[in-house]
Formats: C-alpha cells, structure tokens, sequence
C-alpha cells in the first residue's frame, strides 16, 4: 500500500474533518459554522474531490466573501408557500460548500439543478434552482464506504496548508501546566 | 442490516410498554452514571465470549526477546475467516520516563492490530513507525495502536520470584493486578488507521471496541511472556506462573480527560451503551424467583465478596472502596435472602438497591445482569449507533421547543446564567492532543473551545428562540442564528432517551470522574482508583482466561477474581 508520495497522502475520513472544524475555528468561525464547514468539505473530497482546496481557495478570500460563502448552505431552503427557486451566489462559489446540504435535502423531496456543470468540488456555482419533489431514497454510497475502509487519498501539499493552520487549535502544553 | 435500522431497533424496544425502564433523570444524574460497574455486556467481557464462542485461533508466532525482554513478539489471529497480526515491540526505558499521562515520547512496549499477512515490509513499517505513537503515519492495514509501560513497582519484583523458583506473594503485590500498564488505545481512523464504520458487516471486530479489546488482550499477553522470558533469561530453571497467578493479572490502565468529551460528542453511542443495560434489568426484574436464578445470583454475591475482601482498602474518594464493597456485597446477600421467596425476588432486590447510596444500586444491578440472557448478537447490534446524523431542517421553531420541554427538562435544574456555569472550557493540548480543561478566568479560549458546552449551548438556544415566531422553519432560524446550529442538531438528532448525561461540563462544580467511570465500566475496566478529580487508574481482564484456553469450557464467569491466598 502506497501511503505517502510526493504529490498525495492517504488519510481518514474523520482527520478531514477534524482537521477542517480545527482550521475553520482557527479563522475564527463560530462552532457550529466550523463543525458544518468540516462536514461539507470533507463529504465534498470524497464524492467529488477538490475539498480541500476549495476550503484553501475561500480562506484566500476578503472577510465579506468569505462569511457568505460560511452561511451558503444554509440559503438552500424553499420558503414556505413556494415549490421551486433559484438562488444566486454573487460572487460564485465553490460546490464543496452546497453539495453535502442538497444530496441531504434530495431525502426531503428537494431536487437541485445547478448553472453549470458539476465536475468536482471546485466546480464554481452562481445559482442553483430547487424544486419540491418526491424524497429520494438515500442510497448506499459506495464512496463513503471506500473511503472509511481504505482511506481517502488527497493532495500532500493541500494537506499540509490545512495541517499547519489546524494545529494552531491546540493549546500549548506549557500554558495548560501553567496556569 | 444498516445503522438506521439498528437505531431504529432499538427504539422500538425502548419504545416497547412491556419494558419498564428507569427513567433517564434517574440514569443519567452524574452520581449515578459515576457509579456503574462492569457487566456481562462490557466491552472485554463481549469480546472474549466472542473469541471462544467462534473459536477464534490465536498463536505466538514470533517471540524476539533479548534477556531483557527487548525485541518484538507477534501474535497471529485467525478469527472468523479473518487474519490479524498483534505486533509489539519492546524495549527498557528508565524509570523516571515512565508516566501514566496520554504525554510521552517513549515506553516500553508500543503495539499495534492489523489486519492481513505480516511481510517483512510491513514489519519494517510498523517497527518504523508505530514507536512513534501520535507521530506515526499509518494507514487502513492498522486498527489499533497502543503503548505501555511496565509496572515499575512489581515487574522486576515478578521477574525475580519466578527466576527463584517462586510464585509472587500476596502481600507484596497490594491492590495491584497488572504487569503492565497502557496509556491509550487508539483507533478509528486516528493517524490514517482504519475507520471504525470501515468494517464490513460480519466482520469479527465490527462491534464498538472489540479491535481495541482484542489489542488489549494481547497487550495482556505480552505482559505475561515477558516477565516469563526476563525470569527464565536469569535462571533457567525459572517457572512460570501457576495457574491462579496466570488469570490473575489484568492490564493497567490510565484514563485522563479524554473520556469527557468523547462523552458529550456522541449522544447515539451514550444511549445505546445505557438502554442495553437499562433493557437488561427490566428484562431480570419480571423474572420470577427459581431455584436456577436464585443459585446463579448468590453465586454471583460470593464471588463479589471474596473479590473486595480479597483485595481489601479503604475508601478511594469520591467512591467506596474494597472494604466498604465487601460490607455492602454482605448487606445485599442478607436483604436477596428475605426476599428471595417473594414473587418477584430480583425486582424486590433492585427496589431495595435504588434506596441505597448509588454505588450500592449499581453494585446491585452490575449482578442482577448476570442473570439476563440476551444474546451477544442482538447485543452488538443495538450498539451499532452513530451520533452523526443529519437532522431534518425542515422541522419548525415549535417543534424544537417541543423537545426541550419534554427532553431538556432537568436543564431547569442546574444554574446556568451564574459565573460558575461557565467557569471551565475544554481545550486540547498541543501534546499529543489530549483533551484538557482550563479556567475561563485565567486563560482566555480565544478559537481554542471544544464545543462540548452543550447544556449552556441549549440554554442560549432557549433564550433566542423566545424571540423568534414559532412557525419558521429551524433552515430560517439557523440563517439567522447559524451559531446554534450544533444544539439545534442536537435536539432534532433525537438520539434517544439516554444520550444526554444530566450535567453542564463546564460548571466547576463538574467532576470528570463520574463519565469517565461510566465509559472505563462499560468498556470492562474495574478497581477503580481515582487519583485526583481529572483522573484515574483502573485494571482490565483482571481474571480473563488466556488466549491459550480458547477451545476449553471456561465459562464467562472470570471477572471479580479472588487474590492468590487472599490479603484478608
């Protein structure tokens, strides 16, 4: 088994995640926003790919940008009366940040269809229309089971961007002993 | 049959009338979950009957001790069409490197499970890399890493008794029943390891915890061979262990904060772990006395008391020590034999239990279990739980303020607006991320706050929602108020009637010690030991046969040995 090359590393599933909800919080995103961000990229890397680096890309970005692309997901709502809309994102962003929320929502009978084409998770999204349907049925994601028996495989130097920042979470040894 | 349909199982006997079940503000106080012993369904215990009743194989296939005991030994398993190897290595650090803190560099024997063949480039692997512990680099191969030391005050003395001819001698061993102690047991994806839900059903190790306890076992093992190998490097004409000594001793182990927030982080698994056992005692309490039960559950009685009396000591605050248990192992005998001709005798003992101190109810029901007879296989499924699941947000305002009244009740009970609500936070430390606690008023969180502050998470909830219509959609509120979104998910997850244990983690009147002895029974650990409020050592297989007797007909009755010879 090839663990480590030069351009991947193998790695869990849930060292994704804890590793996105410790960076996250490190740029000062609240809890709950981290926890979701973590979720959504770490679903995004193994269905789609190209997680990581969307999370890398919208840190990059002004601090307004930024805080829309936190709370994007949480715009994939119908409103009550309505059987269908269409929601812009201005500027576009990444579908690493929907795509967790609208396979969730497909089980309650919400269908998406996006501007453009899905490729990976890095795919840029300036709208994405809803439409109320019949519940999917969720399926056995073939995906999600490899990735929990035999790892998910990301990009070595994306993990390591992700790795530094995540490891400011922790607090020194010494001020806990001190204090 | 998927997790959903476990969990929905599950529910459906917790939904079930005919079970008459304590009710959670009973269960989940602090005291009470501080109380819980070890039982038939813990952990070490599921996991043995499992070896012997699958007949799994279990072989020493390399030992490479130097007459230190420096080197590597491999255990090879063959269990249930499945192959594992258990690789440790060994060596001698000084004695002053040796801690019972998660923090170290090195130890004396660093391990760890893995399924498939052992090559010698996996070999060369592990040997590289699982020394390292918290630096290592694994990856899917691996299930378990773990490490330990020996014990500093009796390995060398063991060593000695064997190589003179002799077995150990009660008095010099005091309380303690290990050779060696370990420090963590980790798996689940930790450093590239397998994940947990990475089994495949079927698979032997599929249950919570078996990998981990099919490590410890043989961590167990390799205790024994070692101080067998050192005494026969010194004398040749060393014995071994007989057979009383040869059961007798467990595996030490340290447990810190950790437990605390694994606690509050899984909801689903808390509750699962708590109905099996609340299931089980309804189930014994509508049993009608017989003459088999009655047996069954005196034997029971008798070996709890030469186990405490045996092991003998005063009181370990916060918790009753041996001598306090051997007294209560005899109050309880007497009041089971003025009820044992009732109707319903075993119900008639537990009544009576819940009217005691709570070590004594729990004392009462750890024994009253032994006479359910559930079987392992329903048993691992109910305990195939997640607490990730994705909570429909499509429910209203309403509908969250319909489960705090019905779920959230006791909240009412505990100040959480005052300074001392929110006196701690938690915090992992840079050293080997382990979890710690810190006083808000002398270091400042700053984005450092594990987010296991759920009591005053919901409180704040609370408050919000007061000004919100009731009729909004919970996806609208949290647009507004994303910062609730763990505690919103919290209630919608519906993780069952025990998955909240009743208490805010952070007031500073929390004491750590009560989850972790609920989680350290629940995995089959005993001989409790508190060494402050934050943590504590215990022992584990105390008892447990060896992986040789795989095949014989020793019964699942190991656990509460009596000392060699006894020390009372």
């Amino acid at each position: 088994m090839c663990l480590m090359n030069d351009a991947t590393i193998l790695v869990a599933p849930r060292e994704l995640k804890d590793q996105v909800e410790r960076a996250s919080r490190v740029l000062l995103c609240e809890a709950s926003t981290a926890n979701r961000l973590a979720e959504d990229i770490t679903f995004c890397e193994i269905n789609y790919s190209q997680g990581i680096s969307s999370w890398l890309e919208a840190i990059t970005s002004d601090s307004e940008t930024f805080n829309k692309i936190q709370r994007s997901s949480l715009e994939l709502r119908i409103p009550s009366g309505r059987k269908s809309v269409d929601i812009n994102f201005d500027p576009s962003l990444s579908f690493a940040f929907l795509a967790r929320t609208l396979h969730t929502q497909e089980k309650y009978g919400i269908t998406w269809s996006c501007d453009t084409e899905v490729i990976y998770g890095n795919s840029k999204i300036a709208s994405i229309n809803l439409k109320l349907d019949n519940p999917i049925s969720p399926k056995t994601n073939q995906k999600t089971i490899d990735a929990l028996s035999t790892g998910l495989r990301v990009s070595l130097l994306e993990w390591n961007q992700l790795d530094k920042i995540a490891s400011q979470f922790l607090l020194s040894e010494e001020i806990l002993d001190g204090s | 049959m998927t997790i959903n349909e476990n969990m929905s199982e599950l529910s459906t006997l917790l939904d079930n009338p005919h079970n008459v079940l304590r009710p959670a503000e009973t269960v989940m106080k602090p005291t009470s979950l501080g109380s819980v012993r070890m039982t038939r369904f813990s952990f070490s215990r599921s996991m043995i009957r499992r070896a012997f009743l699958k007949k799994w194989e279990i072989e020493r296939q390399v030992v490479n001790f130097d007459e230190l005991g420096q080197g590597h030994i491999i255990y090879r398993i063959f269990a249930e069409g499945k192959l594992f190897h258990f690789v440790a290595f060994t060596s001698t650090i000084d004695e002053s490197l040796h801690t019972d803190r998660v923090i170290a560099d090195v130890w004396d024997v660093t391990a760890a499970l893995v399924e498939g063949e052992v090559n010698e480039d996996l070999l060369q692997f592990l040997k590289d890399e699982v020394p390292k512990q918290e630096s290592s680099r694994l990856d899917p191969r691996v299930l378990v890493l773990t490490r330990g030391n020996r014990s500093v005050r009796f390995y060398e003395y063991l060593v000695e008794r064997l190589a003179s001819g002799n077995q150990p001698e009660s008095k010099k061993l005091g309380d303690a029943g290990y050779i060696m102690r370990s420090t963590a047991f980790y798996g689940n994806g930790k450093f590239g390891m397998r994940s947990f839900l990475g089994f495949e059903d079927k698979h032997p190790l599929s249950a919570p915890y078996r990998a981990q306890f099919l490590a410890a076992w043989l961590f167990r093992e390799v205790s024994y061979e070692s101080v067998e190998h050192c005494a026969k490097a010194k004398n040749p004409n060393a014995v071994s262990f007989n057979s009383e000594w040869s059961h007798f001793f467990g595996l030490g182990n340290a447990t810190g904060l950790g437990l605390v927030p694994w606690a509050i982080k899984h909801p689903g698994e808390l509750n699962a772990w708590v109905s099996i056992r609340e299931l089980a005692l309804s189930n014994v309490r509508s049993l009608k006395g017989s003459t088999k039960n009655t047996q069954i559950l005196e034997e029971w009685f008798d070996k709890a008391y030469q186990y405490f009396s045996s092991l003998g000591g005063d009181d370990r605050w916060p918790w009753m020590g041996p001598d306090s248990l051997s007294k209560a192992t005899l109050l309880i005998k007497e009041t089971f034999n003025s009820l044992s001709g009732n109707a319903l005798p075993f119900n008639d003992l537990y009544l009576w239990a819940e009217k005691q101190d709570n070590e004594i109810t729990e004392l009462v029901i750890s024994l009253l279990l032994e006479l359910d007879d559930t079987n392992d296989e329903i048993i691992d499924r109910l305990l195939m739980v997640e607490s990730e699941k994705e909570a429909d947000l499509n429910a209203t305002v309403e509908d969250l303020k319909i489960i705090i009244d019905e779920k959230y009740f006791w909240l009412n009970e505990l100040d959480l607006s005052g300074p001392e609500a929110r006196h701690f936070w938690w915090v992992m430390s840079d050293n080997a991320e382990e979890p710690r606690r810190a006083e808000r008023s002398v270091i400042d969180p700053e984005h450092r706050e594990i987010p296991i502050d759920i009591s005053l998470r919901i409180d704040k909830l609370i408050k919000d929602l007061e000004k919100i219509d009731k009729k909004i959609s919970v996806n609208e509120f949290l647009y507004s108020f994303p910062e609730h979104e763990i505690a919103v998910k919290r209630l919608l997850g519906n993780f069952g009637p025990y998955s909240e244990p009743m208490e805010n983690v952070c007031d500073f009147k929390h004491l750590p010690l009560n989850l972790q002895r609920f989680q350290l029974a629940m995995y089959g650990m005993d001989n409790f030991s508190p060494q402050s409020t934050d943590w504590l050592r215990v022992t584990l297989f105390q008892g447990a046969p060896r992986v040789s007797e795989i095949g014989s007909n020793i019964a699942d009755k190991w656990i509460l040995p009596k000392q060699p010879g006894g020390l009372t």
